[in-house]
């Protein structure tokens, strides 16, 4: 038997590698996929617990996180959708206007 | 050991697809990456007796968010020369991945520190659907019905933003 | 009749509050959203600020909700009275509708009651009260603010019906608090004009110290009955409790009680807020300055009476303080020159005369006076009302005279004379029945000094009654053109006059003094609220028919000698004879106390207002500034952080995440 530590290394690589997306790349669709890369790191370690202590919480969560994750891409994809039509690109660093 | 062979692949399916999902110029290389990375994760999950996760990851995630997202791209028709701003993707997220990489042995080190012992033995229904919905429509019906709700305002916001044209 | 429609008393005016209220917000936003040109024209009769009356149905139907009301609810009063006054029929009610509130052993209940003190001041307030209600249709009639007046004028009435029957001193209170923010409300009822706003908020100011004394009474009250172990503010239970305070306890508690009392009823020295109180509409004057709410100090004195009793100094004290004010404000009523404040400071003076009665210890005779009191200083007011309003809003005695030879006015002038008559305590008018047992129960309580006081009164109260009446209506009018146009008052007037007029010659039979032979029933039916036995003959004064002849001889020596002065064609206004001017001038000027407290409260008082604001505002500022300042530069810094780029906000999102994961690989524990 595989250890908890194992899947939750893995989660901890998966988390990683998605923040170091979201942090390099300029793409708004990486940029996105990057978010969901590092949502799944964390369901993962729900699971994971969830397994460890016999308890259903942690996989009650990770259907919730799902839910939750569908919703906002349902938000961020007309978002960007809506990006595109206005500025013609996707990088995310024309898109400054937060400062303003 | 069949277990730990499963493991081993699943995890390094995952690992290798998530790393090609960040490292792809295309979003939708990085999309169909991606995908695969979801899958492994629900053979993960189905290791871990979470059959229903592992079901509606692929259901929802692989199925549903992965195939909206491919089908926003490919309907914005993305072509190689509107990627011309990030030639260096390639580099400097191989860089920021190494950089992740301390902060990731870090962690290892901690979590190896804190929960070192093995799996316990769980109860064979564990993780089946009527214990999930048991619990889903039990104790979390209040979030559940709560996040259905946000499904609505999302449908909803969502609409909206698609239908609107920004000025400047 | 079940003991809850108890409730209905004061329920009824709430409603016509209420509905009235309604209306009067409506009209207001109606009229807002048409210009004030078209709202309608003011014909030419205007007393105060009028902007024509509201639309006849209207009219119609807040006349019916303000005044039919009132009338249902003095019905359900008189129909409680009949029950109390079986020979079987219970002579205490009570309505509990639950707690209020609870706090500590503090246990407020929504309880009301019904004794022979609270039936009779349920009477007097709902019966006079009705009656004033319907005068004010004619009154009123060509009035912007008509719904709003008959709403705030319902309102007072159910607040000061909560006062009369609140079985709680809390509950109490907060019908005394009622009555005060209607009285504000009605005296600053021309709002517009800023002399009789002033007036409202003078009456408010003036009133609040005296209900500080009020609840510091309460306060002392329950702090000392907590030794007890079981403190209460139960009216009815009172009476059993209070029994363990030692004198001296007593003395405080009953002071600051008073404190209240000679705040709500006008006496020296917080007496200044009911001559400007005049401001308001004359019914007003009628109903709440001189029938009802003025009196509730006497009530509440009464109601607590054993407290006064368990101490050997507040009941002179109360004495004293009202027989000072009933010759000071007198002295001031002989003097004035505008109809309204002559009526104003006699009324402060008759109050006076309560508290002497309270201090004899004869409560029933204070108790009456108020009730004798109500019908004529009520029809006082009303008379008067009717002459001002004949006059087209004209208060001052120096454009009057010579009314009685105005056709229009004869009925005017008959009720105004019993008015006046009945005041200046003329026998066997009701002023005379009931003023006669209070110099009686005085003179019997040997207290010399009140009962000089009180028969220096006497005369002068005479005098100034008689002097106003033929300042009205005798001799030549001193504005021809003005008498002209003299109207007749309305149908609802007249009625109203008619009845209070009526009330105010025979109400004295009900409590004849029994040295003149009377069987004073009505001091009987009271007396087991008093702690006397029911029916028990009151003790008789000895020298009773030398005070009584003193007394008469007084009262018509007074109006001899106004008689004299004033019945002349062109009598002046001012100082009545050579080298009396001085002292007039005294008295006109009301004895220079609003001038005392301008100097030594009301000015020092603004003076440091003005200085905290000046300094405070400067500090304050200064503060304001500093932060603004502080936060400004800060902000400067701080935007350099702020570059606009989502993923240089990730970057320091996922080196937040990093250091929380520090935090956690440090401080964990294996």
């Amino acid at each position: 038997m595989i250890p908890a530590a194992g899947y939750l290394m893995v989660s901890a690589a998966l988390f990683f590698i998605g923040a170091a997306g979201f942090v390099a790349r300029r793409n708004l669709f990486t940029v996105l996929m990057s978010i969901e890369l590092m949502l799944n790191a964390v369901n993962l370690a729900f699971v994971t617990f969830s397994r460890q202590w016999g308890q259903y919480g942690g996989q009650i969560i990770v259907l919730l996180v799902i839910a939750v994750a569908a919703a906002e891409a349902a938000v961020a994809l007309a978002l960007v959708v809506l990006l595109f039509r206005n500025k013609e690109t996707l990088d995310v660093d024309v898109f400054g206007q937060m400062r303003e | 050991m069949v277990h730990a062979v499963l493991f081993a692949i699943l995890s390094a399916i995952a690992v290798v697809a998530a790393i090609s999902t960040v490292l792809r110029r295309h979003p939708l290389g990085s999309a169909l990456s991606l995908i695969v990375a979801m899958i492994a994760l629900a053979g993960l999950y189905a290791l871990l007796t979470a059959p229903i996760v592992a079901i509606l990851q692929i259901l929802v995630y692989a199925g549903a968010i992965l195939a909206l997202i491919v089908f926003v791209i490919m309907l914005l028709n993305v072509r190689a020369e509107d990627l011309e701003y990030e030639k260096d993707a390639v580099p400097r997220t191989l860089f920021a991945l190494v950089v992740a990489a301390l902060p990731f042995g870090a962690m290892a080190w901690a979590i190896w520190q804190v929960v070192p012992a093995p799996l316990p033995a769980v109860a064979t229904r564990f993780g089946n659907l009527s214990a999930i919905g048991l619990h889903l429509f039990g104790a979390w019906s209040l979030p559940f019905e709560l996040v259905s709700l946000l499904l609505t305002v999302a449908m909803v916001g969502s609409v909206a933003l698609a239908k609107r044209r920004l000025e400047g | 009749m079940s003991q809850s429609w108890l409730l209905a008393i004061f329920l009824l005016p709430l409603l016509g509050a209420v509905l009235n209220g309604a209306i009067a917000l409506s009209v207001a936003m109606a009229r807002r959203r048409v210009p004030a040109a078209t709202a309608g024209a003011a014909d030419g009769s205007t007393h105060g600020p009028t902007l024509g009356g509201p639309h006849p149905a209207i009219r119609s139907v807040v006349s019916l909700i303000g005044v039919l009301l009132p009338f249902a609810s003095a019905a359900i009063g008189w129909a409680f009275f009949a029950q109390m006054l079986q020979p079987a029929g219970s002579r205490l009610m009570t309505v509990d509708l639950g707690p209020w509130f609870s706090a500590g052993g503090l246990d407020v209940h929504w309880s009301f009651m019904l004794d022979p003190l609270s039936i009779v001041m349920v009477l007097v307030v709902t019966t006079v009260g009705s009656f004033i209600h319907l005068y004010s249709i004619g009154y009123m009639a060509e009035d912007a603010g008509y719904a709003r007046y008959f709403a705030y004028l319902n309102l007072f009435l159910a607040a000061m019906l909560v006062l009369v029957m609140a079985r709680d001193l809390v509950l109490m209170f907060v019908g005394w608090e009622g009555v005060g923010v209607c009285s504000y409300l009605l005296i600053g009822f021309w709002f517009e004009d800023s002399v009789k706003a002033t007036a409202g908020l003078k009456a408010f100011v003036v009133n609040r110290v005296g209900d500080f004394g009020f609840l510091l009474g309460m306060f002392l009250l329950w702090w000392s009955l907590v030794p007890t172990g079981g403190p209460t503010f139960d009216l009815l239970k009172l009476p059993g409790v209070v029994s363990v305070l030692s004198g001296p306890t007593a003395t405080a508690i009953a002071l600051l009680l008073f404190v209240g009392a000679v705040g709500k009823s006008a006496q020296i020295p917080l007496h200044v807020w009911l001559p400007d109180a005049m401001a308001g509409p004359t019914p007003v004057s009628a109903l709440i300055h001189a029938a009802t709410m003025v009196t509730a100090g006497v009530y509440m004195v009464s109601r607590m009476h054993v407290i006064y009793e368990l101490s050997h100094y507040a009941l002179p004290v109360v004495g004293l303080i009202g027989g000072v004010t009933a010759l000071m404000a007198a002295t001031v009523a002989c003097a004035q020159t505008n109809i309204k404040r002559v009526i104003a400071w006699s009324t402060i003076s008759q109050l006076g005369y309560m508290f002497m009665a309270l201090a004899a210890n004869s409560y029933g005779y204070g108790i009456f006076h108020l009730v004798t009191h109500a019908f004529f200083k009520g029809l006082f007011f009303l008379s008067a009302g009717a002459v001002i309003h004949a006059l087209h809003g004209e208060e001052e005695l120096s454009r009057m005279g010579g009314l009685w030879k105005v056709p229009q006015l004869k009925g005017t002038a008959i009720a105004f004379a019993i008015a006046a008559l009945a005041n200046a305590g003329l026998v066997p008018l009701s002023g005379f029945v009931s003023k006669d047992a209070i110099i009686l129960a005085v003179a019997n309580h040997q207290m010399p000094v009140v009962l000089a006081l009180a028969w220096l009164t006497a005369f002068l109260t005479a005098f100034y009654s008689v002097r106003l009446l033929l300042l009205v209506f005798a001799g030549d009018a001193r504005d021809p053109h003005l008498a002209e146009t003299a109207h007749k008052p309305g149908w609802s007037m007249s009625i109203a006059l008619g009845f209070l007029s009526i009330g105010a010659v025979v109400v004295g039979g009900l409590n004849w003094p029994a040295e003149l032979g009377g069987q004073e029933w009505f001091s009987a039916f009271l007396a087991p609220v008093f702690g006397g036995p029911v029916g028990a003959p009151p003790v008789p004064e000895p020298h009773a028919g030398a005070v009584v002849g003193i007394t008469t001889g007084l009262v018509l020596l007074g109006i001899l000698v106004a008689w004299l002065r004033y019945r002349e064609p062109a009598p002046t206004l001012g100082a009545p004879w050579r080298g009396t001017r001085a002292v007039w001038t005294f008295f006109w000027r009301k004895w220079y106390v609003d001038e005392l407290y301008g100097a030594v409260v009301v000015r020092p008082v603004l003076a440091l207002a003005q200085g905290f604001s000046t300094a405070f505002d400067s500090f304050l500022d200064a503060v304001a500034d500093a932060f603004a300042e502080i936060y400004d530069r800060g902000a400067r810094v701080v935007r350099l952080i702020e570059t606009g780029r989502v993923r240089s906000y990730g970057f320091v999102m996922v080196l937040g995440t990093l250091a929380l994961l520090v935090v956690a690989v440090v401080t964990g524990r294996r």
